[in-house]
């Protein structure tokens, strides 16, 4: 592997000591070790998490079926018991949990990121439950208003319409009531901590994981181990601040942190060479998105119906491609390869995209991080924007479902389209997550379809030769293959235990292998990608790639275009032609 | 460079990643909070991220504990309604195949 000027090109024949001796493979196997073992810790579990279901379907399976004219207080309380089935909740998943805990949620004083006495939590608790009380006797409230109103719809057989009505909104205030007074409850039940110990032992656990397939790949052990110190005590800094309840507010996460405070050191006391044998950016993020694959789920594609469909997988290729071929064209964009990045990050779905479609086709770091930073900033805009926008100029009754679907279609990162989906309220809150969601499956879709085409026709007009099949899969960036079978092999295990059991597939994979074990380490795997990135990374030569502003104006067309395209796409989809669907959301 | 002008120099860093470092407290706990307060839009929405747990910094639909309640939501809605048009219906088939069209299109004339 060579990696002139900074992108990472192949050259040579295939050999099975590759499997062994390169990064491609090593991230594979790592991944799927860690797959393995979340599915050795859960799946024993199959059968509890089954019984959960089962009771939950003995006690309000019926009365929930009794109508369909309305979701009943049953029907939520039967999707309340099923919910409670999670294989992450056994006591192997509770240690984990806590083993790769990152800092904790802190405001002024920053100790509390790592630790709390027991009087200090105490004195939480205590604040937390008054809060509490209050919250539950507005749910208490809210509860009795939604029986008397589902009684009287009831009594007319759920057949007069305005009774109905009044019910599902007797019914969702009481829901409202209940996911506040939930949370609420949860931070009644908070411990003592002390997170010092647990970050030591993780950081030398991840120093084991990917230092020894250091050694087959011709490196030094000892000298990644003492590089490693550094980069994991940052990836740990920049946890540290992502957890800043102000920066919480504004949506400044662990990414941004981590290339922010990389950048912060390389650019002013400079990285020490010391540190250098651990800045391993492409190992560490090949290993996340082999991890990331498995929670491509193929069957949650079908979650939003037809119309979301339409709003997420046909808007976004066509605005991808667009913007591409106006960056190409009329931008002049000198990179494709930042083109590339810059399309994936705005129309699919952020800084996972972008990290997804930088290692597909080989963008140089400087790319990846102008991607990433201007996701970043216009997601914390559109997070205030948006929202505010709607409540001010939609109609009253498309507020939830064309304003959740359109903001769940542009904005780019998942937890900002959660939060201005919240402030409309619940429902605009579910549509815009789960269109997000299915748009986060695309990220397969489009890597592989970027890998596809650098390596056989950008790559070939650099190179100036025409390549084989045997080139081509050389050359091909081999990690997609890993993350391609997690996704399909995880899909596969998701669909058969929900064929099994309604509700297993959930309770096994989302909440069981992907939530209890793959996530945990992915998202440190992916800091500690981007704090390599910040430290690789030349305030110069990123400035060489924002000349004239071309990442701006793309980003800013792009995202315009998708903005345009969504609303009207989402409004044909849920109001013209699926109307009658939109109406049981 | 002598060893002087390098101390000097090395101080110099050091006190540039000082200030940094002493802008993102400024940040975090002066203008940060103070724009929170003073523009009803972010008060708000600072507001029903504390008051619903939400992770605003989640990169991924799977970081966000919204995203599973929504799709449940969603896709327990969808079959209680008994609506024959969800699920793996032509329509949706269309959309799927739609989007590998429109790929093909791209690999085909605009890339």
């Amino acid at each position: 592997m060579a990696e002139g000027s900074g992108i990472v090109v192949d050259q040579g024949r295939w050999e099975w000591s590759e499997m062994w001796k390169k990064e491609d493979w090593w991230a594979i196997w790592i991944g799927f070790f860690i797959l393995v073992a979340g599915m050795l810790v859960y799946f024993p579990h199959s059968g509890d998490m089954k019984g959960i279901i089962d009771k939950a379907q003995a006690e309000y399976g019926e009365a929930a079926q009794r109508t369909s004219a309305i979701k009943t207080i049953a029907w939520y309380k039967l999707s309340d018991g099923k919910k409670k089935a999670e294989a992450r909740k056994v006591s192997t998943g509770k240690w984990l949990a806590s083993f790769t805990h990152k800092t904790h949620s802190w405001s002024n004083n920053p100790l509390d990121a790592f630790f709390m006495d027991k009087e200090k939590v105490q004195a939480k608790v205590d604040a937390a439950k008054v809060k509490y009380e209050k919250k539950k006797a507005v749910e208490v409230a809210a509860f009795a208003q939604a029986k008397v109103a589902e009684s009287l719809a009831e009594a007319s057989g759920f057949k007069d319409e305005s009774l109905n009505a009044t019910a599902t909104n007797a019914i969702n205030t009481w829901r409202d009531a209940k996911l506040i007074a939930g949370n609420a409850k949860k931070k009644t039940k908070a411990k003592p901590y002390n997170q010092i110990f647990n970050l030591i032992g993780l950081g030398i656990f991840f120093c084991f994981l990917f230092g020894i397939p250091m050694i087959f790949m011709g490196q030094s052990f000892q000298k990644f181990a003492v590089a490693f110190i550094f980069v994991y005590g940052m990836t740990v800094v920049a946890w540290f601040f992502s957890y800043q309840v102000t920066m919480k507010h504004y949506g400044i996460g662990y990414a941004a942190w981590a290339i922010f405070l990389g950048m912060l050191v390389s650019n002013t006391v400079g990285t020490p060479k010391w540190a250098k044998p651990a800045i391993q950016t492409e190992y560490y993020i090949k290993t996340g998105l082999v991890l990331l694959g498995a929670k491509i789920l193929f069957e949650k594609i079908i979650t939003i119906g037809t119309a979301g469909i339409f709003v997420a997988w046909v808007v976004t290729p066509t605005v991808w491609l667009i913007t591409y071929w106006f960056g190409q064209k009329i931008v002049g964009m000198p990179s494709k390869r930042l083109n590339a990045v810059i399309c994936s990050d705005m129309s699919v779905c952020g800084v996972s995209a972008a990290i997804a479609a930088a290692s597909a086709c080989r963008a140089k770091k400087e790319e990846l991080t102008l991607a990433v930073g201007l996701s970043l900033v216009f997601t914390a805009i559109m997070m205030i924007v948006m929202p505010a926008v709607i409540k001010s100029t939609f109609p009253v009754d498309k507020q939830m479902i064309l304003g959740g679907a359109w903001m769940g279609g542009t904005i780019d990162a998942s937890g900002a389209v959660a939060a201005a989906g919240a402030f409309l309220g619940e429902k605009a809150l579910y549509v815009a997550a789960t269109i997000k969601m299915i748009q986060n499956v695309l990220i397969g879709v489009i890597a592989f379809f970027l890998a596809l085409y650098f390596t056989t026709r950008v790559e070939v007009e650099e190179t100036g030769t025409k390549v084989g099949f045997a080139e081509i899969w050389f050359r091909f960036p081999k990690f997609v293959i890993g993350f391609i079978i997690a996704s399909l092999v995880f899909s596969a295990i998701y669909s058969g235990y929900n064929a099994e059991t309604d509700g297993l597939g959930r309770a096994m994979i989302d909440k069981g292998a992907i939530k209890g074990m793959s996530d945990l380490f992915r998202k440190w795997f992916f800091t500690m990608s981007f704090v390599s990135i910040g430290l690789a990374t030349n305030f110069r030569e990123l400035k060489h790639h924002f000349k004239g502003g071309k990442p701006l104006i793309l980003y800013a067309f792009g995202q315009s275009l998708n903005l345009v395209l969504t609303l009207l796409m989402a409004y044909i989809m849920f109001y013209v032609v699926f109307p009658g669907l939109t109406a049981t959301i | 460079m002598s060893d002087a002008a390098m101390n000097t120099s090395r101080a110099k860093a050091w006190g540039k990643l000082g200030f940094y470092f002493f802008l993102i407290w400024i940040f975090g706990w002066v203008v940060g909070p103070y724009i929170e307060n003073n523009i009803p839009v972010y008060k708000q929405i600072a507001h029903v991220v504390e008051e619903r747990g939400i992770d605003s910094a989640a990169y991924m639909y799977a970081d966000d504990v919204g995203s599973y309640d929504g799709e449940y939501y969603l896709t327990d809605s969808f079959k209680h309604s008994k609506r024959d048009d969800y699920g793996l219906t032509k329509s949706f088939f269309a959309g799927i195949l739609s989007c590998f069209f429109i790929l093909w299109i791209g690999w085909r004339y605009v890339l």
